[in-house]
């Protein structure tokens, strides 16, 4: 749930973590500088953990500061953030010793471009959760329905809590009972090859290459994407339809069996582009074929680290 | 004719005598953003938008430009062909015409032109449109613009409810002004009643900071201790400098195939490691935080030493678009 008592509780586990010394760093975060943003937040004294907040504006996955950290971090987690900080303790990204995770209540966060399309976002001055509405101040009150408003990713989702958690502040947040996660996906696969190939060419169409969606990714740690690899060079730079959808591609087959739905690319990219769509498309396939959610379990070894005999091999074509 | 009146329903036919003329790249609405893109027809225009989501400047500096191809037998090269008809944006918003501006002082060097720009570039017509529904983003007052600003228009546009009021800027816009179809005289009330909304608009964007300051004590703030932890959330994306309206850093790539290839011009960021990485493996802006001080150095600091305006427009779509929130008017407030 979101409500000022967790921001409070989430303030004061950060201070007394960080005043004993539990924790060096705690990685949450702090008003944004617009009414309807927060901002990943970087605690490293008890002073400074005044600045957490929790409300249904954290859209961030913190977990993509975990990568390269000496030092010991508390991380503040919504579901989708803890389950990536499992894939990169599966990945031995981090060690589970200097990584504290502060599970917290998710209720889903809010998709800013779907609010835009409902409200004009710059008359508002503040706003407040009130049960399950988001309420902004304008000129005058307006009152919407968190459901109306969350992002495709929190829709669909029914792991809102920490799968791990070192700490749970809160109660925790009942699960929704999510009719079929993968809906979209079906009616997408349902299509025509041209009408498939509508949706990849508008994608790239409109993406502008800035890699935003790669760099929100928690999974997307390569020390050198192969996209900006020169010697040799893959693949060519330019915004072309051919060029951008083979990034895409690439990207969303790197992530394969790794995503865990958060969402954070879409929620990142400028563009609006709906890149989840993809990701989900495999996070499927992975799971049918291999029986394997991501995230869930550090000691489980990852659907393509492991082998079993009883894989199936249809992938594997004899000509 | 210095100032005139459209009425707005006589701006398709101010619209399509425009694209007799040539070609119109103006605002046009896809899915839930505004693009500038060339009109198809006078219908595809757009002018209720606050700003568009990136800047006109991929008109004159596009994201990819081809600058020649070449075929390896007998040595060909093949320069691409270059657009020299006239051409007209309309409806840009007073930043992102001061950002042209500013464009120039690279393209335009006095020791190195860019031909492809250049041409582009004097054979356009910018027509600007006056801001009247500024966003809670905005702050071109902090950077020496506004929203009546015409820095980089040869006509401004203001938006009067049902008519537009017209400023003819420079000859260019007299002349084309004078050729428009369904222009009247500007009636004193309309001229006193534009000025009354300027002056409104105009307050509710109050200064955030002082530029000029700002520029000057960077100057000796390349070792402050606000780039240690300042860039921290920074994701070091590109988000920022392509939405960017004054940003113009590119990369040249030669794309070669077998026997022939092409080389071709494209958008850079200094908010990617590879920016500076050097052949030997050295990268001078190792960390994200020599990359933030570079994005800020280069706007408010080296750009005003070297071409006596600060690099930033203040149009606030960095802001708007930053995945994580770094909001440049915090960045250059923490050394004012
Ligand atoms: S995907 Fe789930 S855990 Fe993540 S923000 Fe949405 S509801 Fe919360
Ligand atoms: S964030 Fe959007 S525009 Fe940027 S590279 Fe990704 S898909 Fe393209
Ligand atoms: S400031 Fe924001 S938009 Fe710019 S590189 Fe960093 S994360 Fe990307
Ligand atoms: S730095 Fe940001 S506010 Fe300034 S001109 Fe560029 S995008 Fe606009």
């Amino acid at each position: 749930m979101w409500s000022k008592e967790i921001t409070q509780k989430i303030r004061a586990t950060a201070e007394s973590l960080l005043l004993e010394g539990k924790v060096d760093l705690i990685i949450g975060y702090e008003a944004g500088s617009t009414p309807l943003r927060t901002a990943p937040s970087f605690v490293r004294s008890a002073e400074q953990a005044s600045l957490l907040v929790w409300n249904p504006f954290c859209e961030n996955n913190l977990s993509v500061y975990l990568e390269g950290r000496k030092e010991k971090v508390g991380l503040m987690a919504k579901g989708c953030d803890a389950r990536a900080a499992v894939v990169a303790l599966q990945e031995k990204r981090i060690d589970r010793d200097r990584l504290l995770i502060i599970g917290l209540p998710c209720s889903g966060v809010v998709d800013r471009q779907k609010l835009a399309a409902s409200v004009n976002i710059d008359a508002v001055k503040a706003f407040s959760v009130d049960k399950d509405s988001l309420v902004l101040q304008t000129e005058e009150e307006v009152r919407l329905p968190l459901e109306d408003v969350l992002h495709a990713s929190c829709k669909t989702c029914s792991r809102r809590n920490a799968p791990v958690s070192d700490i749970f502040i809160g109660e925790k947040s009942s699960e929704p009972q999510v009719k079929d996660e993968f809906a979209e996906v079906k009616s997408f696969e349902g299509l025509g090859t041209q009408e498939r190939w509508r949706y990849f060419r508008e994608l790239a169409q409109k993406c502008i290459r800035c890699y935003a969606c790669r760099n929100a990714c928690p999974l997307c740690y390569c020390q050198e994407c192969i996209v900006d690899q020169t010697q040799p060079q893959w693949f060519g730079k330019t915004a072309a339809e051919e060029d951008t959808l083979i990034y895409h591609i690439i990207r969303a087959y790197h992530c394969a069996g790794r995503c865990i739905d958060c969402g954070a690319c879409s929620r990142a990219c400028p563009m609006g582009i709906d890149l989840r769509l993809l990701n989900k498309k495999l996070q499927k396939d992975v799971q049918e074929l291999y029986h394997y959610i991501p995230g869930l379990n550090p000691d489980e070894a990852p659907a393509f680290g492991t082998f079993k005999l009883d894989d199936p091999q249809d992938c594997i074509t004899e000509k | 004719m210095d100032t005139g009146i459209i009425k707005k329903e006589n701006i398709k036919g101010v619209i399509e005598s425009l694209m007799q003329m040539g070609k119109v790249v103006a605002p046009t609405r896809q899915d839930d953003m505004t693009v500038f893109s060339a009109l198809p027809s006078s219908e595809a225009l757009d002018l209720n938008y606050t700003n568009s989501k990136l800047s006109p400047k991929d008109y004159f500096f596009p994201q990819t430009e081809v600058l020649f191809c070449y075929e390896k037998e007998n040595n060909q090269i093949h320069p691409p062909l270059i657009e020299d008809k006239p051409a007209c944006l309309v409806g840009v918003r007073p930043c992102d015409a001061k950002a042209i501006t500013l464009l120039d002082c690279i393209f335009n060097d006095p020791q190195y032109k860019d031909v492809y720009y250049l041409n582009k570039r004097k054979n356009t017509v910018v027509i600007g449109l006056a801001c009247t529904n500024p966003q809670s983003t905005c702050f071109c007052t902090s950077t020496g613009g506004g929203p009546l600003d015409t820095t980089g228009m040869d006509m401004l546009w203001q938006d009067l409810g049902d008519r537009y009021l017209i400023k003819a800027v420079t000859p260019q816009g007299k002349e084309l002004a004078s050729k428009l179809f369904g222009i009247d005289k500007a009636p004193e009330k309309d001229l006193s009643y534009a000025k009354k909304q300027g002056e409104k608009v105009l307050s509710m964007i109050p200064p955030a900071f002082e530029a000029e300051k700002i520029s000057e004590k960077l100057r000796s703030s390349f070792e402050d201790s606000v780039w240690e932890t300042i860039h921290e959330k920074c994701l070091g994306c590109a988000a920022c400098t392509f939405v960017c309206p004054t940003c113009h850093c590119f990369d040249i790539q030669d794309e070669n195939s077998r026997d022939r290839g092409r080389r071709v011009k494209l958008w850079d960021s200094c908010m990617f490691p590879l920016f500076t990485l050097h052949t030997s493996g050295h990268n001078p802006r190792l960390s994200g935080k020599e990359r933030m001080r570079q994005r800020i150095m280069h706007k408010f600091n080296y750009f005003k030493v070297n071409n006596g305006h600060v690099a930033c427009v203040g149009c606030g779509r960095c802001i708007r678009e930053c995945p994580v929130n770094m909001d440049i008017r915090q960045i250059v407030s923490a050394f004012s």
